[in-house]
C-alpha cells in the first residue's frame, strides 16, 4: 500500500453517514408531503358540532328558557327581553346552517378544494365548540344562582353570555366561508356551476356578517360596571333578516335544485350575478345593513347614484334579497 | 445457416401476417358468444312458463313477469303481492331483450367484458331462483301458509338477487350502447332520431334503476308499511307513465340541453347512489320503527343519507321529479 501521507478512511465514514442523514431527511419530507390532510376530520367535526351547537339539545332549550325568565323577571333587566329572544332566533338559524352543511359534505369527494377549506372548516368549529360550552356554563351558572341576588350580577352574566355568543357567531360564520368554498367544486358539477348555490350561500353569510357587525355595537353600548348605559337594542329586524332568508333559500328553498332545470330561475341568478361589478361591492352586506320591515314587507334603503344599469339588476337583487318574489 | 436463417425469417413473417387475423377472429367470435348467451338466455327465458307470465303492471307491458311472487295468508289466498317489484324486473329485462340484438353484428372496438360478466351473472342469478321456484311450485296443497310462506320467502330472496343482476346487465348493455357508439350523432349539429330514441331509453332506464335500487336495495326488496315506501310507490308509477309517452323529434340545440341537465342529474345520481347504499328503510322501519334518533345511534350519516333519498328521488323539488318534470315539458308529447 502506498503511503499517502493522509488518511481518507474517516472522511470518507463521515459522508456516508451525512448522506445517509439526508437522504432519510428528504424521505421523510416526501412521505409527508404525500400524506393527504384528513379531511374526513373536517365532515367528522362538522357533523359533532351540528350535533352539539348551541340549544340543539332539548335540555339545553329548556335552561336557556329558565335563563330568559329569571332575567326578563327582573324589572332592572327586562329591557334585555328583545336581545335574549333574538339569540335564541339566531342560534336555531345558525344549527340550520350546519345541518345544511353537514348534509352537503357526507357526500363531498374528498379532493384538492375541500383540502384547501378543511382548516378554515375544523378550526373554526373548534372554536366555536369552544365557546359555546363557555355560554352554556354561563346559563348554568346563572339558572342555578339564587333569585334573590342582586341584579348586578345577572346583569354582569347577560354581558358575559353576550361577549361569548357574539365570538361563537363569529366562528359560525367564518366556518361558513370554509364551508360554501369547499362545497364548491367537491360535490360535482351540481354545485360547481350553480351559480344559485353560490349566491345564496353568500347571501347568508352578508345577513350573518350585517348581525354581527350591528350586534358589536350593541356590545360596545352595554359596558360592564356602567349602569347608566346608552344600551339601544335595534337588532331584532337584522335577526329577523337573516332567519327569513336562511328560511326562504334553504328549508324551504328550491331555487338550488331547480337552478339547471328552470331557465327563468337560471335566468334570475345569472342577472344578480352582474351585481357585483356593476356596482362595486364585494358583497350585498351594505344593502342588508339598511334592511327595514318583515316578511315580505322588507325593504331595502339603500340606493346608489351614477350606476348606469340598463338590466335593471339592482331591482333583481333587491327582488332576490326579499325571497325572489 | 443461411437456409435456417431463411426459414427462420418466413416464420417470424408468417406470425406477424397471421396475428391480426387471429385477432379479428378471436374478436368476431368473442362477440358472437356474448350475443348467443343473450340470446340463450332469452330463448329459455320464454320458453319457461314456470317462472314467466305476460302482464302489465305501472304501464310495464311484459313476457317476464314472475310468477308466484306473493306470499299467502292463513287460507292459502295471495296475500302480500310484490306486483311493483315484478314490474321494476320486467322493465329492466325488456330493456335486455330489445337492445341485446345490438350485439349481433357489432364489430368495433368497445368493450364487452362487463356486458359479458354480467349476463353470465344473471344466468347464475336466476338458476339460484328457478331452484327456490320449484320448490315452492313442488309443495304439497297440504302445505300450510307458514311451510309456504317459508318457502316463499327463499324464492324471494333469490328473486331480489336475481333482479340486482337484470339491472347490472341492463345498465352494462346501456353503457356498451353509448361506448360502442349507437349514439354518438347526439351532441352533433345533426343528431339522428334513432339514436336519441336508444339514448332516451338508457335515460329512462337509469331512471327506473334509482327506484330499483331503493326498493330492491334500500327495502331489501320488502313491501314495508311507511310513508317513504308509498311516496316512492306513487313517483314510480308516475314516472313509468311519462317514460312511455311518444318521444318528440328535438333539435340540435334541444338535445344539447338535455345533455347538460343529464351531466347534472348524473351528479346528483352519485350522492343518491351512496345514500341508498348506506340507509336502510327495511331497517328504519322495522327495526327502529321509525325512530331517527335510534338509527343515528347506530349510524350518524342515517338522516343525512335519508334526506338525500328523499330529496333526490321523491320530494317535489328532488332531481328526480324535477327531471321528470322537465321530460314530460320537453322530451315527450303531451298524453
Amino acid at each position: 500500500m502506498s503511503d499517502k501521507g493522509y488518511s481518507t478512511g474517516g472522511a470518507k465514514k463521515w459522508l456516508i453517514i451525512i448522506g445517509g442523514v439526508v437522504f432519510v431527511a428528504v424521505l421523510v419530507v416526501i412521505i409527508l408531503m404525500a400524506i393527504p390532510p384528513n379531511t374526513y376530520n373536517a365532515v367528522e367535526t362538522l357533523y359533532r358540532t351540528a350535533n352539539s351547537s348551541f340549544l340543539v339539545s332539548e335540555s339545553e332549550r329548556k335552561e336557556y328558557v329558565n335563563y330568559e325568565k329569571k332575567i326578563t323577571d327582573l324589572p332592572e333587566l327586562n329591557y334585555y327581553s328583545d336581545e335574549i329572544a333574538d339569540m335564541r332566533t339566531l342560534a336555531q338559524t345558525v344549527n340550520q346552517m350546519l345541518d345544511f352543511y353537514s348534509n352537503q359534505l357526507v357526500f363531498a369527494d374528498s379532493n384538492k378544494n375541500l383540502k384547501k377549506n378543511y382548516k378554515v372548516i375544523k378550526n373554526n368549529l373548534n372554536k366555536a365548540n369552544e365557546h359555546k360550552e363557555k355560554i352554556s356554563d354561563f346559563i348554568t351558572e346563572v339558572t342555578e344562582t339564587e333569585e334573590n341576588t342582586a341584579f348586578t350580577y345577572f346583569r354582569s352574566m347577560v354581558i358575559e353570555i353576550r361577549e361569548e355568543f357574539i365570538a361563537w357567531l363569529k366562528a359560525n360564520a367564518s366556518a361558513f366561508v370554509g364551508l360554501s368554498n369547499g362545497c364548491v367544486g367537491s360535490l360535482g358539477k351540481t354545485v360547481e356551476n350553480n351559480t344559485a348555490f353560490k349566491i345564496i350561500t353568500s347571501t347568508i353569510n352578508d345577513a350573518l356578517n350585517v348581525v354581527i357587525s350591528e350586534y358589536d355595537t350593541v356590545a360596545e353600548s352595554d359596558m360592564v360596571g356602567d349602569i347608566a348605559n346608552d344600551y339601544d337594542y335595534k337588532l331584532s329586524p337584522k335577526v329577523d333578516y337573516f332567519k327569513f332568508v336562511v328560511s326562504t333559500y334553504i328549508q324551504y328553498g328550491h331555487d338550488i335544485n331547480e337552478y339547471y332545470f328552470d331557465k327563468t330561475i337560471s335566468d334570475k341568478y345569472e342577472l344578480v350575478a352582474k351585481f357585483y361589478d356593476l356596482y362595486q361591492e364585494p358583497n350585498f352586506e351594505n344593502i342588508i345593513s339598511t334592511v327595514k320591515g318583515s316578511g315580505e314587507a322588507f325593504t331595502f334603503e339603500k340606493t346608489y347614484e351614477n350606476v348606469i344599469d340598463e338590466e335593471n339588476v339592482l331591482d333583481a337583487v333587491k327582488a332576490f334579497l326579499k325571497g325572489g318574489k | 445457416m443461411k437456409i435456417k436463417k431463411i426459414l427462420v425469417t418466413c416464420f417470424l413473417a408468417l406470425m406477424l401476417a397471421l396475428t391480426p387475423l387471429t385477432m379479428f377472429a378471436c374478436g368476431k367470435s368473442k362477440n358472437t358468444n356474448v350475443y348467443k348467451t343473450f340470446n340463450d338466455t332469452f330463448v329459455r327465458f320464454k320458453e319457461d312458463f314456470e317462472a314467466f307470465g305476460s302482464q302489465t303492471y305501472f304501464s310495464t307491458e311484459s313476457k317476464y313477469y314472475l310468477n308466484y311472487l306473493y306470499s299467502v295468508n292463513y287460507n292459502k289466498e295471495a296475500d302480500v303481492r310484490y306486483v311493483l317489484q315484478n314490474s321494476i324486473s320486467a322493465y329492466g329485462l325488456n330493456f335486455i331483450e330489445k337492445y341485446y340484438p345490438r350485439l349481433q353484428d357489432y364489430k368495433g372496438k368497445a368493450s364487452l367484458k362487463a356486458v359479458s360478466n354480467s349476463i353470465n351473472s344473471l344466468n347464475d342469478e336466476f338458476d339460484e331462483m328457478k331452484g327456490e321456484l320449484r320448490r315452492l311450485v313442488a309443495l304439497p296443497v297440504t302445505a300450510n301458509s307458514v311451510v309456504y310462506n317459508g318457502q316463499f320467502a327463499l324464492y324471494r330472496v333469490e328473486f331480489n338477487d336475481f333482479v340486482d343482476e337484470v339491472y347490472n346487465t341492463a345498465n352494462a348493455l346501456g353503457d356498451f350502447l353509448i361506448n360502442a357508439g349507437f349514439t354518438e350523432s347526439l351532441g352533433t349539429e345533426t343528431p339522428k332520431q334513432e339514436e336519441f330514441e336508444i339514448y332516451a331509453d338508457i335515460l329512462a332506464l337509469r331512471s327506473i334503476t334509482d327506484y330499483q335500487k331503493f326498493f330492491f336495495i334500500g327495502c331489501d326488496g320488502l313491501h314495508l308499511d311507511s310513508t317513504d315506501y308509498n311516496k316512492a310507490s306513487t313517483q314510480y308509477s308516475y314516472l313509468t307513465q311519462v317514460f312511455k309517452r311518444e318521444l318528440k323529434v328535438l333539435t340540435a340545440e334541444e338535445i344539447n340541453e338535455l345533455i347538460s341537465i343529464v351531466e347534472v342529474v348524473e351528479n346528483s345520481r352519485k350522492d343518491y347512489e351512496k345514500a341508498i347504499e348506506g340507509f336502510s328503510f327495511n331497517d328504519y322501519t322495522n327495526s327502529f320503527a321509525g325512530d331517527m334518533d335510534a338509527y343515528l345511534k347506530e349510524d350518524e350519516n342515517a338522516l343525512a343519507f335519508y334526506n338525500k333519498v328523499c330529496s333526490y328521488l321523491y320530494e317535489p323539488i328532488g332531481v328526480s321529479l324535477l327531471f321528470r318534470s322537465y321530460w314530460a315539458s320537453n322530451v315527450v308529447e303531451p298524453n
